[in-house]
């Protein structure tokens, strides 16, 4: 009997403090959505309100038909996918090195190395990339922010990765060596099934920063037909003016598909709640 | 006797093999890393500090050459570098140890089995789906004394008397741009810590709660141990980024009011895209990282334990 | 182990600077070389342009427009594309550094001494002495666009800065629009008969030096002035009569906060809570641009009473304006200089700048009959500009002398003597500095 008692209140704090946390979350998000469905003499008034008399979805047709986001969106989904996938395969590698053979002299070598990659302030960095890109002959193409995102990513999601597999027993790996099979037929069948979650959490790291990366995105591209939402997003606030209504839009309309993307990626996180409870 | 020496003899050369082979395994594992970090970032670092030392001045073009210490001797005897070490270390601690708290507190709730997890998961990640630049400009606009959104609720609620300036006064700028950070930062050691929880053992958790276990010793005795490895790599990567943050701050506060929020990051921004000083810039740029190695040199250590203790 | 870690990456670094290095010497002339062609096979040259964000959706319909019709009519290409002004200052920074500057930029008045003292500006003075619309640009406009003698810039938009107020709040609270600082100091019991703060300053942002620029002006000030050698100093420490002059400006922004005259919160505001305030109606009377007629459709209400007026001056003072003239940038490592000032030649002539700048155009033969553009012009006789010297720490300076005041609780002395330090420290470190 009290053990049900506290089992609901427990439920009951739980939802409490859930309701608060969304509150908390969503929030500023909602005030987005409300400001962009504003029409233009609503939206930045003396007194503001969350209601909205007119509503008007002429923000967004602004944003999406005239000036052009399905571009950057899809130039956004490129870059971010591409840095993704090549971050993760490089940070599995690594990770894994990092993970097993922390004692060799090259691994600790290279785990300091990553570290110092990460204290460079971007600002110093804008100028040097730059002319690497240039050097590669790669401006103005995703392939220079494809190429700096994943850099940026690489020692986080090595970390991350590592720190995985670290909770992974030796066990699982040598039982496959006795079977014969080789190093990487072990990490692809033994060890990256027990890790989607990681994978996945690691992986989202590398797709958000991508995304919503801003400075590289102007640096490196000068041409619309390359470039990503986020440096899109900017054009709204002017020298002297700020266009809230498009701003509001844009950012809507660039969370909307990362959300899409969160949201079916949940159910890895669900499968991965039975394929953890493997090891053990 | 012979027997036994040819035995020790084989065993050798086989841990000798091994250890050649796994080397070369490390070596291929790590070299696509090495090479993207040798390709991007070894320029940049070798001119960051090969500048420290240098006169490198966009405009004024009268001093070259090798510098010495004068390039970090204007750092320090700058006027606010004193009150940016002390804001850079204020907003770094606050920032990282109020991400962890939120998010793993966020973490326990949504581990948790009940209805409507999924919607309550996405909400709580959305924060961290919203461009920093973006996120910046909202906050700024609602927290505004005049015309934002939330001053107006706080009044119209009874909550305070007179609109609060968060962004423009002195004594609330630095704990709201925390704040607003902290809203930002924590959904990634949630989801970070969600994944890490869900490969807990259940039986282990069973067990306990069989045991009679509360729920707090329950989650100081088995969970957080467990999240130990996660816990550092977090923490350890976000106490760098947190301390070489730039663009939050600039797009809510631009280090004002009156360098209240300024830290290093914008100090040297300010060097080299104000200034044009890109040798003072450089030298800060030196000094922090300095520091941070130092930190590294501890990190690294209480992970070759962690890694020791599971192997 | 740490000391062979830094060796190894110092020897890694090296190595890749060297690749990089040799890689690029090869590839600069192929890039050059296939820009051309691409060029070549439509028949003109293509010219790459940045420009800034147009200030509304309008203005961006026109100016494509325009840019169409002079494809046609040159059988130049233009590559256009538009970024917000801090895109385009770190884009310029670090194009420079690769030499691969584009051919034409929508520049702001504050980089022309930067830009120039960098060495990376056409000098584009031959070029004005065969272009015959020179002639229809003021002196004022023509010496804003002039540094060491050499005109560095083609403007392409020219505004002033005027005093701009709610004329049924004025009624309401009994007073005429004040035209001394006595007036508006006086105006202590507005707050109370109107509902709202009377003026407004703007304390930081790009918005805060180009106001204190002013003040000191209707004093006769300069925040530093050129010496004999050419380069510059601020005087008002070798002078005090400059100096009193100087604590007053900074007394009349101590006055303003301390008389209930301007909101007490404004000492953080920028450009954007001003603007917003003066166009809601949350502040009577502000002094700012004629852009605030975009306003007019989003706050239409608000906006209907606004009186445009001279920016109250001191009685011992005179009248003065910041005029703002934006320049279109050519850099000396551009591709198609030739092509490029053509176009800047296009937009800064008459058909161009009566579609798309014709209220705040900076030719003399350009005007509209609307207030914002008649009042304000008007006006352009008492502006000033800021002296062709790099700004960044200069107008920083500004910034943080008005704080001293608003915020730390200094005395305006204590902030004069301070500012004009530190402009002399800010020149000095960019080589600027007259010692004499």
């Amino acid at each position: 009997m009290s053990q049900k008692k506290t089992k609901t209140i427990c439920k009951i704090v739980t939802y409490i403090l859930l309701i608060i946390y969304s509150v908390f979350c969503v929030f500023p998000f909602l005030w987005m959505l409300i400001s962009a469905l504003k029409p233009k003499n609503e939206i930045r008034t003396a007194i503001p309100s969350l209601l909205i008399h007119n509503p008007t979805i002429e923000n967004f047709k602004r944003v999406l038909i005239d000036s052009g986001f399905i571009n950057y969106i899809k130039n956004s989904f490129v870059v971010s996918i591409s840095a993704t996938l090549l971050s993760m395969v490089i940070a599995i590698m690594a990770g894994y090195a990092l993970s097993r053979y922390y004692k060799q002299k090259l691994v600790k070598t290279s785990n300091f190395m990553m570290m110092l990659s990460q204290m460079i302030p971007g600002v110093l960095l804008l100028v040097p990339l730059y002319i690497i890109m240039q050097r590669l002959h790669i401006l103005e193409t995703h392939l220079s922010l494809i190429l700096a995102y994943t850099t940026f990513v690489i020692p986080l999601c090595t970390f991350m990765m590592s720190s995985f597999f670290d909770t992974i027993p030796y066990a699982l790996e040598e039982a496959a060596e006795i079977d014969g099979s080789s190093r990487f037929a072990t990490i692809v069948h033994v060890i990256l099934p027990v890790s989607i979650p990681s994978l996945v959490s690691t992986g989202l790291y590398a797709f958000i920063n991508a995304w919503n990366e801003f400075m590289f995105g102007y640096v490196l591209i000068s041409s619309d037909r390359y470039r990503t939402l986020t440096p899109a997003i900017m054009l709204f606030k002017g020298a002297n003016t700020v266009d809230w209504g498009g701003l509001m839009a844009a950012s809507v309309i660039s969370v909307l598909p990362v959300t899409v993307v969160f949201l079916f990626l949940q159910k890895y996180f669900l499968a991965g709640l039975m394929s953890g409870s493997v090891k053990g | 006797m012979e027997r036994d020496g040819r035995k020790m003899a084989a065993k050798q050369k086989r841990v000798l093999d091994r250890r050649k082979r796994d080397r070369k395994t490390a070596f291929i594992m790590l070299l696509p890393a090495l090479i993207f970090l040798a390709l991007l970032i070894a320029y940049p670092l070798g001119k960051v500090v090969h500048d420290a030392f240098s006169y490198v001045h966009l405009i004024n073009h009268s001093l070259r050459g090798f510098a010495g210490l004068d390039n970090f001797k204007t750092i320090i005897e700058d006027e606010h570098f004193i009150n940016d070490t002390k804001n850079t270390l204020v907003w770094t601690i606050f920032s990282v140890t109020g991400e962890y708290i939120v998010g793993m507190l966020g973490a326990v709730l949504l581990n948790q089995e009940f209805r409507g997890r999924a919607i309550f998961r996405a909400f709580v990640f959305i924060p961290w789906l919203v461009p920093i630049i973006v996120a910046g400009m909202t906050w700024d606009w609602m927290l505004n004394p005049d015309f934002g959104i939330i001053n107006y609720l706080l009044v119209n609620l009874h909550i305070v008397k007179e609109p609060i300036n968060f962004m423009g006064d002195v004594r609330y700028a630095m704990p709201t741009v925390i704040f607003v950070n902290i809203w930002r930062s924590f959904p990634y050691y949630m989801i970070s810590f969600l994944a890490a929880m869900q490969s807990i053992p259940k039986d282990l958790l069973e067990a306990a709660s069989i045991d009679g276990s509360g729920m707090f010793t329950r989650f100081f005795k088995i969970v957080l141990p467990q999240l130990k490895s996660v816990s550092l790599v977090i923490l350890f990567i976000h106490v760098i980024w947190t301390s070489i943050n730039f663009d939050f701050i600039w797009v809510m506060t631009e280090g004002g009011p009156n360098y209240a929020t300024e830290t290093l990051p914008i100090m040297i921004y300010r060097y080299s895209m104000k200034k044009f000083n890109v040798g003072a810039a450089s030298a800060l740029s030196t000094m922090m990282f300095v520091t941070m190695t130092i930190l590294f040199v501890f990190y690294y250590r209480k992970r070759a334990q962690i890694s020791n203790e599971n192997n | 182990m740490r000391k062979k870690a830094v060796a190894i990456l110092l020897s890694l670094a090296m190595a890749a600077s060297l690749v990089a290095c040799s890689a690029s010497s090869g590839g600069n002339k192929a890039s050059t070389e296939s820009k051309e062609e691409e060029g070549q096979t439509k028949g003109g040259t293509t010219i790459e342009v940045w420009s800034s964000s147009p200030t509304s959706e309008e203005q961006g319909e026109v100016i494509k427009k325009q840019i169409a019709k002079y494809e046609e009519e040159s059988g130049n290409e233009v590559n256009y594309t538009e970024f917000s002004y801090d895109m385009l200052h770190d884009k310029v920074l670090s194009s420079a550094a690769g030499k691969n500057t584009p051919d034409l930029v929508w520049g702001l008045p504050e980089w022309v001494g930067e830009f120039y003292n960098m060495g990376i500006l056409e000098d584009l003075t031959e070029r004005y002495e065969s272009w015959e619309d020179a002639s229809s640009l003021s002196d004022a406009v023509k010496k804003a666009m002039t540094i060491d003698g050499k005109l560095v810039g083609v403007p392409y938009e020219m505004t002033v800065r005027a005093y701009l107020c709610h004329e049924n709040m004025l009624k309401k609270a009994g007073v005429k629009a004040p035209t001394t600082w006595d007036d508006v100091l006086a105006m202590t019991d507005f707050k109370e008969k109107a509902g709202v703060y009377p003026y407004g300053i703007a304390a930081v942002g790009a918005r805060a030096p180009q106001e204190l620029l002013v003040y000191l002006a209707q004093y006769e000030l300069e925040i530093c002035s050129a010496q004999d050698d050419g380069k510059y100093k601020n005087t008002w420490k070798d002078n005090s009569e400059e100096l009193e002059k100087a604590e007053k400006v900074f007394q009349f922004y101590k006055d303003c906060i301390d008389k209930g005259v301007t909101d007490p919160n404004s000492r953080a505001w920028g450009y954007e809570e001003t603007d917003e305030n003066f166009s809601t109606g949350l502040c009577a009377t502000y002094v700012c641009g004629n852009w605030l007629q975009e306003k007019e459709t989003t706050n239409p209400d608000e906006m209907e009473d606004v009186l445009i007026e001279p920016i109250p001056a001191p009685i011992d003072g005179q009248e003065a304006t910041y005029m703002e003239c934006k320049p279109l940038f050519i850099f000396n490592t551009s591709k198609n200089k030739e092509e490029a000032f053509d176009l800047a030649a296009a937009v800064c002539g008459k058909e161009w700048q009566e579609d798309v700048y014709a209220s705040r155009s900076p030719r003399s033969d350009v005007q509209t009959d609307s207030k914002w553009s008649k009042d304000f012009s008007a006006l352009a006789d008492t502006g000033v500009t800021f002296p062709p010297v790099t700004l960044g720490g200069i107008s920083q300076a500004m910034i943080d002398s008005i704080a001293m005041v608003l915020q730390e609780g200094k005395t305006p002395k204590e902030a004069a003597e301070w500012l004009s330090d530190a402009v002399n420290k800010s020149l000095d470190d960019s080589g600027e500095f007259s010692a004499s």
